[in-house]
């Protein structure tokens, strides 16, 4: 027997045993029922009862709503340095349809939801028709069957991806019996990946999978998963496109021992079979991922303890997971009153963990951070303090970072006030990096009624450099902006308008200036009321922007203009 | 660390042995009190959400907000439990189980905020503390899908503003690439990029009973790199996993290609878009005769040339690849290696030593070879060549930002 052979031989033992044992906690289940009191003690203060969860599903009428979106904007893109600008000229549409609808029948709830997107907006999208949502859900409440797309969070490391395809789910929650969820169906990041041609070619992931959670006591609760994920190798968009083969079997649980303290664990192995390119001979990637957390919370302490060990060759094609990492985290917010609070984070983690690459390389990122509320006795003044510091070392490198950052947000003469400040050094050894940064920036916000109008100007201003100490150079940013969002709330009219600047200057090449305006205007039109009928709400909006970038040479420079119309309705 | 890892199981172990009546680490709590233990609003955990908390209608299974949990009193016996959904103004009687797990159900509607409250009554007519289940739960008048715009547009701009917190305030505890390492990575964006425009259409949005939205998306963005000072564009599809929290969604996860925290995409990232794992450059769309490109990012600095230039030592970019020959250069600063026939996958961690500085010179490309980059900053990157034809060019990319491991 090959390798291989062997590999997926193993592989369908575990998917066998691991079913079994599903199978088995499954058919358990009801031993772990909790008993339900039918009366509740009488209780003096008690008011009216309610038990809506007991009750049967109702027949209902199919209730259908629609919601569409017309966009009609005008793109002017000027200048030398046109082709850097990322809209399209001239005039481009979408229009985006959502249908839903649901209803019960016979003790069956249904759901339904179609959403259909046109546009020729080809930077946003090479095709003008895409199908952007097909779902349909039944229920009868404790057995329910989703079909289209399909969204089923087994665990981080299991499943954590939509699929496009279906799920089937039993829960009763009356006997709190075992949660399964099966599902199947495709990775697919768009419909017109089953039906479009090759420009939204996209290679063919199946994933096959069942999970199985049983609350065995309300202070704990155990999963289970198995997943499956296969490529169909001739679906490669390339010939030296990899392909996988990828099992996940994961258990987690959540347990709470005592008031106040949580612990969470997920346990997760992955078998893989990896084909780097077609006609190459598979290779394995086999590797196990744990995570465990630790929550205390009592009164003023709230304390997270992690840690988590990624293997190098653990895969999970649709679930999340950095691999080849080590990590431990603390962290501990502490409230000293209610006017101060504290904040220690650290976090150390490492690659390399069979020591395979060429050098281990680890982080250390601690933190610590404090927050004065009522700061000298004002009302509204409330400053953060923190300190980061991060080190990265490993294979002759070293970078040591330090980042101070201080926010102060206050109220003066009725003007609300946000400050922040940010120094930054960042260095690496040898001489590869060597560079302080400043940052500074404010922001004062009103809001007046005159009359009808009620506005909302807001300034912004802030400056930025950086110096670089082994070139001897220094970049700067100066920025300024002005806002006034007028609203009639009477008409049903918001908006917002924004003006400002922002200037690069850069050290030894060319300077930027970029000036922007950004107006929008929205209107709760009640004449739309009277055009549509059933018409829910309904809004009416006009966009315009213009964001001019000028550069030393005027080879580069480009202006962008737009003016957009449109109107949302909801039915 | 095998140390740590004792420590921590043993720690499990310890604390697991104890079981409910350890409660020796609470320092001076009452243990006579009644108390509500464990609430959850259907699938989400009283206390691992703020105060308040955003949820759409979309996201409640039949429409229905459940809430459950248990009632304690170590020296007498649960009586009843009880629920205010308006702020203490009226109280309903919750569902009581023998062992003093409860539930309460609603159906609320849209556009309402709810003030829970949560008591539990001993038979002696003692009272729970009330004011510490206080949840304030607004459902929104809005769809799933306008809350997730609202929620990236609100990130974009405080990434404009280069304000972190902000920023950051979008972002899940739970965030599977690391809340801190993504801190970081944002403010390393900060320091190397400005002017950010992104724009984005929705490709589908999926959520499911525990109020996660898994979103794919298409992107047109544009950002000036400050490094060069060139802006740049580029466009693609990329996912988010989002979950609820207390002003609407937070992210949960990110996939490459990345739009927050494009300085370290390993450290962020927790997955691909596999309908984004290749470039393709078409250079027949205009007079261009080649493209520069710059690490991290596939973010293209485009220099239209009115004729090919046999060498150019002046590319904004970190290399450049000449679309009508095949010829790859680099700037100054930058070195590259030619790894021979491999995957991207394969090459764990660029070489140290070996690399040959292309400025004022060319080499010509070979297909599926892998050249790995030696950059500016302790940064290296690699790409590797999926296919050569006139005039387009098709490659994968990966980059780290902090010394040679990928």
């Amino acid at each position: 027997m090959t390798k291989g052979k062997m590999h997926y031989a193993r592989a369908a033992r575990m998917n066998k045993a691991l079913l079994s044992f599903l199978f088995f906690l499954t058919a358990a289940g009801g031993a772990f029922a909790l008993p339900v009191k039918t009366e509740a003690a009488a209780a003096p203060q008690i008011t009216a009862a309610a038990d809506t969860t007991t009750t049967a599903i109702a027949d209902k009428k199919l209730e259908l709503h629609a919601n569409n979106e017309l966009d009609l904007t005008y793109n002017m893109i000027g200048g030398q340095g046109a082709s850097q600008s990322s809209l399209q000229k001239g005039w481009v549409y979408s229009d985006a349809l959502n249908l839903s609808g649901n209803g019960a029948f016979k003790g069956y709830e249904y759901r339904m939801n179609l959403g259909v997107r046109y546009t020729n907006d080809q930077q946003l999208d090479i095709k003008k028709v895409l199908l952007t949502n097909l779902q349909g859900r039944i229920s009868d409440g404790n057995n329910t069957l989703n079909v289209g797309d399909t969204f089923e969070s087994f665990s981080q490391y299991s499943l954590n991806s939509a699929l496009k395809g279906a799920s089937y789910k039993y829960y009763d929650a009356q006997k709190d019996s075992p949660e399964l969820t099966v599902v199947y169906g495709l990775a697919y990041p768009r419909w017109d990946n089953f039906y479009g041609d090759s420009e939204v070619k996209a290679l063919k992931r199946t994933a096959t999978g069942a999970r199985l959670k049983q609350t065995l006591s309300p202070d704990f609760w155990l999963g289970m998963s198995a997943l499956n994920v296969t490529d169909d190798a001739h679906s490669r968009l390339f010939d030296t496109d990899p392909v996988y083969e990828n099992s996940v079997y994961s258990m987690d649980f959540e347990f709470r021992p005592a008031a106040g303290l949580t612990v969470r664990n997920e346990t997760a192995a992955g078998f893989a079979s990896m084909t780097p390119q077609k006609g190459a001979a598979a290779a394995k990637a086999d590797g196990s991922a744990q995570q465990t957390e630790l929550i205390m919370e009592q009164g003023k302490n709230r304390v997270n303890l992690e840690y988590e060990r990624v293997s190098p060759y653990f895969l999970t094609l649709l679930g999340s997971a950095s691999t080849d990492r080590e990590k431990v985290k603390g962290k501990w917010k502490y409230k000293y009153d209610r006017d101060i609070s504290f904040n220690f984070a650290m976090l150390w983690f490492h690659d390399d963990l069979n020591r395979q690459k060429a050098y281990q390389s680890s982080s250390y990122k601690p933190e610590i951070g404090v927050t004065l509320a009522k700061l000298f006795n004002r009302q509204y003044g409330t400053a953060d303090l923190a300190y980061k510091f991060d080190r990265v070392y490993g294979g002759g490198s070293s970078t040591v970072n330090h980042l101070i950052n201080a926010n102060y947000r206050d109220r003066f003469f009725g003007l609300d006030s946000d400050t922040n400040a940010g120094y930054s050094i960042y260095r690496t050894n040898a001489k590869v990096r060597d560079e302080q940064e400043l940052l500074v920036n404010t922001s004062l916000r009103d809001r007046r009624t005159m009359g009808m109008f009620v506005f909302k100007p807001a300034l912004y201003l802030g400056v930025w450099t950086d110096k670089n100490e082994l070139s001897n150079s220094r970049d700067k940013i100066y920025e300024y902006s002005v806002a006034l969002d007028p609203e009639i709330p009477s008409q049903k009219i918001t908006s917002t308008f924004k003006a400002g600047q922002k200037r690069l200057l850069k050290a030894g090449a060319d300077d930027l200036t970029r000036t922007f305006l950004n107006c929008n205007i929205f209107y709760k039109a009640p004449f739309l009321n009277k055009l549509f009928a059933n018409l829910n709400q309904g809004v009416l909006y006009f966009k315009a922007r213009v964001n001019d970038l000028s550069y030393t040479a005027a080879s580069k420079s480009f202006t962008e203009t737009s003016l957009s119309t449109g109107v949302n309705v909801e039915f | 660390m095998k140390k740590i890892t004792a420590l921590l199981f043993i720690s499990i172990i310890a604390l697991s042995a104890a079981s409910a009546s350890a409660k020796w680490w609470i320092f001076g709590k009452s243990q006579d009190a009644v108390r509500v233990e464990h609430l959850f609003l259907n699938r989400l955990a009283f206390d691992e959400t703020g105060t308040k908390l955003t949820v759409y209608k979309e996201t409640l299974p039949e429409g229905m907000i459940n809430i459950k949990g248990k009632a304690a009193a170590d020296k007498s016996k649960i009586g009843a439990v009880q629920v205010s959904v308006d702020g203490k103004e009226k109280w309903e009687k919750a569902k009581l189980s023998d062992n003093g797990a409860f539930e309460y159900g609603f159906k609320p509607q849209t556009g309402t905020t709810y003030k829970i409250y949560v008591k539990a009554i001993d038979t002696t007519g003692k009272p729970s503390d009330v004011d510490s289940t206080y949840k304030e739960v607004t459902i929104a008048e809005t769809t799933v899908k306008d809350g997730v715009k609202e929620a990236l547009d609100s990130m974009v701009e405080a990434y404009k503003e280069e304000s972190i917190s902000r920023f950051m305030a979008f972002v899940s505890e739970d965030f599977t690439g690391d809340k801190t390492v993504l801190d970081r990575a944002v403010r390393t964006d900060f320091q190397a990029y400005d002017n950010l425009e992104f724009r984005f259409n929705f490709n589908n949005v999926s959520v499911n009973e525990k109020g996660m939205i898994a979103v794919s998306l298409n992107y047109s963005r544009m950002m000036t790199s400050i490094s060069t000072g060139k802006t740049n564009k580029d466009t693609g599809t990329t996912e988010f996993v989002f979950i609820l929290g207390e002003n609407g969604p937070l992210i949960y996860s990110m996939k490459t290609p990345l739009i927050f925290g494009i300085s370290d995409p390993s450290g962020v990232a927790t997955g691909s878009t596999q309908a984004n794992i290749v470039m393709t450059y078409d250079y027949s769309s205009s007079a261009k005769y080649f493209e520069s490109f710059s690490f991290p990012d596939e973010l293209v600095t485009k220099e239209p040339w009115a004729s090919p230039p046999t060498i150019n030592p002046n590319i904004s970019g970190e290399f450049a690849i000449y679309g009508d020959s095949h010829h790859l250069t680099t700037r100054a600063d930058v070195s590259y290696q030619d790894m021979g026939v491999m995957t991207l996958d394969e090459l764990a961690a660029a070489p140290a030593a070996g690399y040959t500085c292309l400025y004022n010179t060319s080499i010509l490309m070979a297909e599926n070879h892998v050249y790995a980059f030696k950059l500016a900053g302790g940064a290296y990157g690699a790409i590797e060549i999926k296919s050569l034809e006139i005039p387009k060019t098709t490659l994968r990319y990966k980059y780290s930002p902090n010394g040679r491991n990928f």
